[in-house]
């Protein structure tokens, strides 16, 4: 199946929807015919070569090695991705997502939805990396959220849904 | 932190769209976290043609909204403003509207603009009337949502919202 414009990528973790599973759910938003199943080198970013990407409880799931691995993998998955443009966190972005955005330089559109106010000393090191932006040059849509409000998990959903 | 983040922000040269969440920012569990500090003090980067705030419960005075007013105007292309502050301030006295009218004055490109005001009531009237006078300075305002809301419970609420 070749590329589709404007075609939508979300990455969730089912952990969501079932406690029980730590699966990596990917779906292709309006096109449901395009849910595929996880595969742990990403093959179907290089495939369909999404333009937008919204990763959900992604990161955390699994151990440090696991995790590790799945960005790394991630990562390369969208260094092979020109088309990407848009890109979008649900949680604390960790420096393990701000590796992601060293292979997305040309991402006109970034959110960043989760909470990223934490001020112990992990936070505050992840914040100053996360607003090391510059390298995104072509940058020209930017939301952030520096709240420490929590919200519950339905309600950042829908905000997920209305920032696509 | 704010400082950092709004020189890092400002390296953004293609930057047109940001939209900021700093709501509850200055609590003791946030990055941000800093008694002398306020939001007002962001500094937004001038090529900006939509820029969405919120903040709450964070220092407000007028030395510091007229320095917010004076860096938001920097930014000539801005078209779209959304601002919000909600909780702890105070009816609108005459000098703090005299500042909101110099600022539209110098948004002459301003199309739409969202205004969130908490304890708005009807005391301090001569401040409140002034300060819905200076939106007459904004000669290309298409749209404006403006809410400004008394949470004073001697005196009943006033809500002002209106679409144009």
């Amino acid at each position: 199946m070749e590329a589709i414009p404007n075609s939508s990528l979300v990455l969730s973790s089912s952990q969501h929807l079932s406690p029980q599973s730590h699966k990596i759910r990917p779906m292709f938003q309006n096109k449901a015919k395009w849910r595929c199943s996880a595969s742990s080198d990403f093959s179907y970013i290089k495939k369909y070569k999404p333009k937008m990407l919204t990763l959900i409880h992604f990161i955390r799931i699994g151990d440090e090695q696991t995790r590790t691995s799945r960005v790394r993998n991630l990562r390369m998955a969208m260094m092979s991705n020109k088309r990407l443009s848009c890109l979008i966190f649900d949680k604390h972005a960790t420096n393990q997502i701000l590796q992601l955005l060293s292979s997305t330089t040309h991402c006109q559109k970034l959110a960043f939805l989760g909470e990223n106010g934490r001020c112990d000393a992990r936070g505050k090191e992840d914040f100053k990396s996360l607003i090391r932006l510059k390298r995104c040059r072509d940058l020209s849509d930017l939301k952030m959220n520096f709240a420490a409000r929590a919200k519950s998990g339905k309600d950042k959903c829908s905000i997920i849904y209305q920032a696509n | 932190m704010l400082n950092y983040l709004s020189s890092e922000l400002r390296g953004l040269k293609k930057l047109k769209i940001l939209d900021l969440n700093l709501l509850n920012s200055f609590g003791e569990n946030n990055v941000f976290h800093d008694p002398n500090a306020s939001v007002l003090k962001f500094k937004p980067p001038k090529f900006l043609v939509s820029f969405r705030i919120n903040f709450e419960g964070d220092p407000f005075n007028e030395k510091l909204l007229s320095e917010f007013t004076s860096n938001v105007q920097q930014c000539h292309k801005l078209q779209h403003l959304n601002l919000r502050f909600i909780d702890k301030l105070d009816n609108i006295k005459l000098s703090e509207a005299l500042i909101w009218a110099c600022f539209f004055k110098n948004l002459q490109n301003l199309k739409t603009l969202t205004f969130k005001r908490d304890f708005f009531s009807s005391e301090e009237f001569e401040g409140n009337q002034a300060f819905l006078e200076g939106f007459q300075h904004l000669k290309n305002l298409e749209v404006l949502k403006l809410s400004l809301v008394s949470c004073m419970s001697e005196s009943p609420p006033i809500i002002f919202t209106c679409l144009l």
